[in-house]
Formats: C-alpha cells, structure tokens, sequence
C-alpha cells in the first residue's frame, strides 16, 4: 500500500500543467468558446507534442493507467478540452500496433462518439441512425464508432462546412448544439454512410469504457478541486464586515463539504485506476462510481465554488462560471448514474 | 498509487475474518444495545491472539503491525459488529496516545497489561462548559508541596469510564496563561479515593458517564508529557480518535444488509436509486481511512483528512439507517433483534447522534478541515 505519489509523476503532471498555463488559459478557453470551436492548433500540438497524447496511447498496454489518470485530473483543473480521456479510451479499442493507432496518439484522429448516446445499425458497411453530444467534431479527420463487437470508422473531408446543419460526408449530416458547456457538440445523423469496419476483440470495449469513465472522473476532480481552490483564495482575500468572508462558517463550511465530496472522488478515480492497472474485473464497477460520484462532486463544487464570489460569481468576468457551466455538463456525459442493479455490495 | 494489501495483510484479514465468524454470536452483538457494549469474553480472546494493541512494539505487548494492518482488524471486527466497546478508549485514546508522548517508563507501565486486557481506559476530556471549545476546560490540577499532584473537577461523556481502570485526564496547571496553555495530561487510576463515577444515559439505550474528581490525589508520575504543555497532545489524541476505520466496516455491512433486503422485497425504485451514491462514498471512505492510516504509518499527522473520514462517515451513518428505515417502511421503526434487518437500521439511526458528536461535532470537523486543508482565516 502507497498512497505518495512518485517524483517522476509529480514531474510529469507539473509539465503539463506548464503546458495547459500557456495553451489553455481561461483567456484561451474563452476565445475558443466566442469562436465555437473545441480548441486550437496550439492546445494539440502542445499536447500532442509533449508526448501527453501517446502517453495515453501506450498506457492502453502498459500498467500504468493510474499516471494517465493524474495527468486528466491536471487537465481538469484547466478545463482543457478531454483529450486524453477520449484518446486513452479509443487507444484502448485498438490493437498497441494498429495503423491507427500513430493518428491517436499524434492527434490526427480526434473523434469520439459518447457511446450510449448513438442509436447506430450496421448493414455492411453502411452506417444509419443517429448520434448524439458528440465532441471535437471539428477538429476530426475521422470518426470512431464503438459498436458491441466492433468499430467503425469514418474518415472526414479535410475541409467541410463545420457550424450549422449540412453534409459534412457522403450520408453525414452534422448539426451544432447549443449547450450549457464550453466546449461545442454536434447531432449526428447517418443515413448510408459508407464506413471502415475493424474488429476489435470482445474484452477491448469494456477495457476502454473503464478507461474512459476513470479518465472523466479524474477531470471531473481536477476541476471541481481548481473551483475551490479559487474560492478559497478568493474568500482569503474578500473582506466584509471587517473580516475575510472566508472566516465565516457559513462560507467555510460550503467549501469543506464540496472539498470532502471531491476527495472522496479522487479515492474512487486512484482505486479504479489501480483496479485497471491490475487487470482486475472489479474495475468496471469501481469506474462506474468513480464517473458517478465525481461528476456530482464537480456540480457540487461549482456552486459552492460560485456561491463564495456572490454575485460577482454570475458574472462572465470572473472565471468560476467557466466552471460553474461545465460542471452540470461533466455530469450528465456519458453515464451519468448507473442503476442500483449495477452496483454490488461489498462482500454480498 | 498503490491500493494492494501485502499477502501476509490478505491473510491477517483472512484470519481475523475468520475469527469474527466463528466467534461473534448472536448473544454477543446484543451486548451492543446494553450499558456495556462490550463481552468481557469475547476481548479475552482477542487479547489472547495479540490483537490488542497489535500495532504497539512487541516490548510494549504489541506484535509490531502497522495501523494500516490495525485498520484491517477494525474493519472486519465492525462488519461483523463485534462487541468490543473498551477496545477503541483504551487502544486508541490511550494506548495510542502513550505511544506518541508518554514516556518510556509509562509506556511499559500500561501498554502490555491493555494489550493483554487485564486494564481498560477511558479519554477524560469534555467537560460541561468545555465541549466543542476543549481548551476551555477547567478542572484542576495543582502541584502539592511535597511533590504529585491534586486533581479537583467535573468530566463529563466519558465513554467506559465506569469500567475503565485507568483515566486520562486533561486538566489546568497554569490559569494564568491564555487557555491553550497551561494545560496538561494525567494518567489516573480510576478505583482511587476521590474519583466518582456517574451514568448519563442515551437514547441510544446505553450510556456514557459523568466523572467527578474530589481531590483525587496522584503521584508525580502520573503526569504525562511536559507540563502545562497538553494541549498539542490533546490535539494528537483528536487527531488519532478521528482516524479510526471503524465506522466504515458498520456502513459496508448496512448497505449490504439493505440492498440484500431491498432485492427480495418490493421497495420503491426511488430508494433503491438512493444506494448507489451510498455504495460510491462508501467505497471511497474505505481507501480514505486506509490512506489515514498509511499516512500515521509514515509518522505524519493528516488531521484535515482525518476530520473528513470522521465526518463523512459519520454522516453517511445517518443517511444509511435513514434509507434502511425507509426501504423497510412500515416497520421500519420497530425494535430488536427480531425487527427487520434485525433491528440494525433503527439501532444506528437511534444512535447517530453519538457517531455524528462523538470525537468533535461536524462543526468542528468542517472548522478543521476549512483552517488546516483548504488554509481559510480563523478570523
């Protein structure tokens, strides 16, 4: 039992947070929100660049997932658009020596879809349905779509109509959704689309789900915890009625609850990662409420987070609403609460 | 982060898993609801296997384990809702205290004879005016001409007190310096003239004490640490009661005991949606009090971690007997063994009241946490 982390870790997460300082700054964030697009050339070349992404890449094989999963919550205290979360998850799918695999781990291939979010069928290699809170559409030289046995990929036009309804592909039509979150979402609709089947063995797609929750979740608690870090050093400096608000109970208190919650997360998402890292089955459930109990300790936390500015919080000057609006939207994504049947007793 | 157990850990829990089966009956846990909460048999036999105080080194009766190794006995001893009510007092409050700041000669003194439960002790802290604010407590202790002491006060929801052997008792040495200071530590025989011990019985149909001191007069070693120099001690001591694991191992066995109950019985969707934020904090307050543990195995004092495992799960004691009072419905609020889920529900939501205050209010949980986690202003 360890519970420190390594200096080659700690090494590793304070590079990329150097790098998210400069490339994903709140001003950045906003440019990219003002511009609807997911990010710029400069957020995945640096990361991309810093190795980050085909770090993802090769943990899909290597035991050490629990590193990938500190290095999303980082990207999390800066809002930094999920990559590694999606990237990690799709690697996952794929085969260490797959063709594909070089594109994902460059960031050439940035295309999620939310599973469980798609109602997607198959006729040979024709796509038809439709797919829902898809992100980084934009940035996407082709999509990847889970399926029970399979995956389906779809390669984008390098240029196309980006923003509003039209075809994007031969039997794609893309629509962007106005959301509560930062980052912008596409509606899907595939009548015909001719796509690339790969196989994919059966144990690769419950690896990536777990994958994919465990990294959200850890985004999840990067964020929620850089909210109270905010607040707090906001409630340190704050004075009214003579002392610093954060003096008060009332102030206190708000943020001690949110910061128990998010600790609790943080046990959750290190578990499962371990969990992962093992090989172990329990994995899948541990995951499960790790996304779960993380995206409502982000909402938790925003609010509170908010509550401390007072209404300086509601304002767009002040950067905790760029938390505040992401929060609810990291919580609702993908599984946002497992039924009770899902969830095993301890030892029963 | 490395979250294994080693294999010689696996088979500790194995065994002591093992043991509770075998060993705690029906007849035992009922002890839980009297004045007792104890089996005088039942910590005989885990004195006999070294349990007591396993964590201790073996000059001081222990078998050198860690607390990470003690966390494991005290998860599995509270999923099998062992009755050992003087256990926590005596290993925790005090064995674990003379660890830290008690001297060699009084580690010798008391820790093999609590380890191998010949002596049980109790933590005489709260007083009726000193409760949440600890420091402000005014029982006295005067240092005689001659040499030792006179202890002269009031002690109040001292747990075990009326079977405890030993005390210790926080008392004023200085009242002519600010009230953290000139504070100190005592160790006290309980059986000796002066000292008077008196029930204060819960709602939860057992009972605490009040322990009245009338000029009890004590040796020159009985102080423990330095003189009027008590109050850090008194905060280790807070900082170890919080830490203990023991409420985790209770939460794990009500959920599965509920959501057993709630698959064989028609219960709302609602309620059953309820146990999958319990199951997840549950889950992550088990790692949290391990991590506690592993943290005072590296000799570090993790209070604001500490106060959140208190809390929290202090807490979550209210919100599972509430929702296994709820799936249950009707009957919910019957008593006894013979109660649904065996009572257990009522029990523990009788008694959260005790879990909730016990070892500093939630109040004083979030007051440390906000001054020494997140660094807010006191003032």
């Amino acid at each position: 039992m360890d519970f420190a982390r390594s200096d080659e870790e700690k090494a590793l997460a304070e590079a990329l947070a150097q790098i998210l300082g400069d490339v994903c700054s709140p001003a950045r964030i906003r440019a990219w929100e003002a511009d609807q697009v997911s990010f710029d050339d400069g957020f995945v070349s640096a990361v991309a660049g810093g190795g980050f992404l085909e770090a993802g890449l090769s943990f899909g094989d290597a035991p050490q997932f629990g590193v990938l999963a500190q290095l999303e919550e980082v990207a999390g205290r800066f809002l930094a658009p999920q990559l590694l979360s999606w990237q990690s998850a799709y690697a996952a799918f794929l085969l260490g020596d797959h063709p594909l695999a070089s594109k994902v781990a460059s960031g050439q291939l940035v295309a999620p879809l939310v599973p469980g979010r798609s109602e997607l069928r198959l006729d040979g290699d024709r796509l038809s349905g439709a797919a829902d809170g898809v992100p980084f559409l934009d940035r996407a030289s082709a999509l990847l779509i889970p399926l029970p046995s399979q995956l389906a990929l779809v390669p984008l036009p390098q240029q196309w109509e980006r923003f509003g309804e039209g075809a994007v592909a031969d039997g794609l039509k893309a629509e962007l959704v106005q959301t509560q979150s930062l980052v912008p979402q596409w509606r899907l609709t595939f009548d015909q689309t001719p796509a690339e089947v790969l196989a994919v063995a059966p144990d690769r797609s419950a690896q990536a789900l777990n994958r994919l929750r465990t990294c959200l979740a850890a985004w999840a608690t990067g964020a929620g915890s850089q909210a109270i870090e905010l607040a707090s050093a906001y409630a340190r400096e704050r004075v009214q009625f003579d002392h610093p608000i954060g003096s008060y109970q009332s102030v206190q208190n708000r943020l001690v609850d949110a910061a128990i919650q998010l600790e609790q997360a943080r046990m959750l998402v290190y578990r499962a990662a371990a969990l992962i890292d093992g090989g172990d089955p329990a994995a899948e459930d541990v995951s499960r409420l790790a996304k779960h109990h993380a995206g409502k300790a982000f909402a938790q936390a925003a609010r509170g987070a908010l509550m401390t500015f007072g209404g300086y919080g509601f304002t767009v000057d002040f950067d905790i609403q760029l938390y505040f609006r992401q929060a609810k939207e990291a919580q609702l994504s993908f599984e946002p609460r497992p039924s009770w049947e899902l969830v095993p007793g301890f030892r029963s | 982060m490395d979250f294994t157990f080693t294999p010689e850990q696996d088979a500790f829990r194995q065994e002591v898993r093992e043991f509770v089966a075998r060993e705690v009956t029906a007849k035992g846990r009922d002890k839980l609801t009297t004045a007792e909460q104890h089996d005088e048999e039942f910590y005989k036999l885990l004195a006999e296997r070294g349990w007591i105080g396993m964590q201790w080194p073996r000059e001081h009766g222990g078998q050198g384990r860690s607390h990470v190794d003690m966390s494991i006995f005290y998860e599995e001893m509270s999923y099998a809702n062992a009755p050992f009510g003087r256990y926590t007092g005596s290993v925790v409050f005090v064995g674990e205290s003379l660890t830290v700041y008690g001297s060699e000669e009084q580690r010798l003194k008391y820790l093999p004879r609590i380890a191998r439960g010949e002596i049980t002790c109790c933590w005489c802290l709260s007083e009726p005016s000193a409760g949440s604010d600890a420091a402000s407590i005014s029982t006295k202790c005067e240092e005689m001409p001659g040499g030792g002491w006179r202890l002269q006060g009031q002690k109040i929801f001292t747990s075990g007190a009326h079977r405890a052997d030993v005390g210790m008792v926080a008392a004023r040495t200085n009242p002519n310096v600010p009230k953290h200071k000139g504070l100190s530590l005592f160790l006290i025989d309980m059986h000796a003239p002066g000292v008077t011990v008196q029930p204060l019985w819960t709602m939860g149909g057992w009972h605490v004490n009040q322990v009245f001191f009338d000029g009890v007069e004590l040796q020159p070693e009985a102080l423990l640490g330095k003189k009027d120099e008590g109050w850090p001690n008194i905060r280790v001591t807070l900082n170890l009661e919080r830490s203990a694991i023991g409420k985790v191992g209770l939460l794990m066995r009500m959920f599965d005991r509920i959501r057993a109950y709630a698959a064989e019985h028609d219960v709302a969707p609602a309620l059953k949606d309820r146990l999958v934020g319990l199951r997840a904090e549950i889950e992550a307050l088990r790692w949290l009090s391990y991590r506690v543990a592993w943290l005072q195995d590296q000799h570090q004092v993790p209070d604001a971690l500490a106060s959140m495992s208190k809390l929290r799960s202090s807490e979550l004691m209210v919100l599972i007997s509430d929702l296994g009072m709820d799936v249950i419905g009707e009957r919910g609020a019957e008593r006894g063994p013979d109660a649904p889920l065996g009572g257990e529900a009522e029990f523990l939501y009788r008694n959260t009241p005790f879990h909730l205050t016990g070892g500093g209010t939630p109040d004083i949980q979030r007051m440390v946490i906000a001054q020494r986690g997140l660094k807010l202003p006191r003032d």
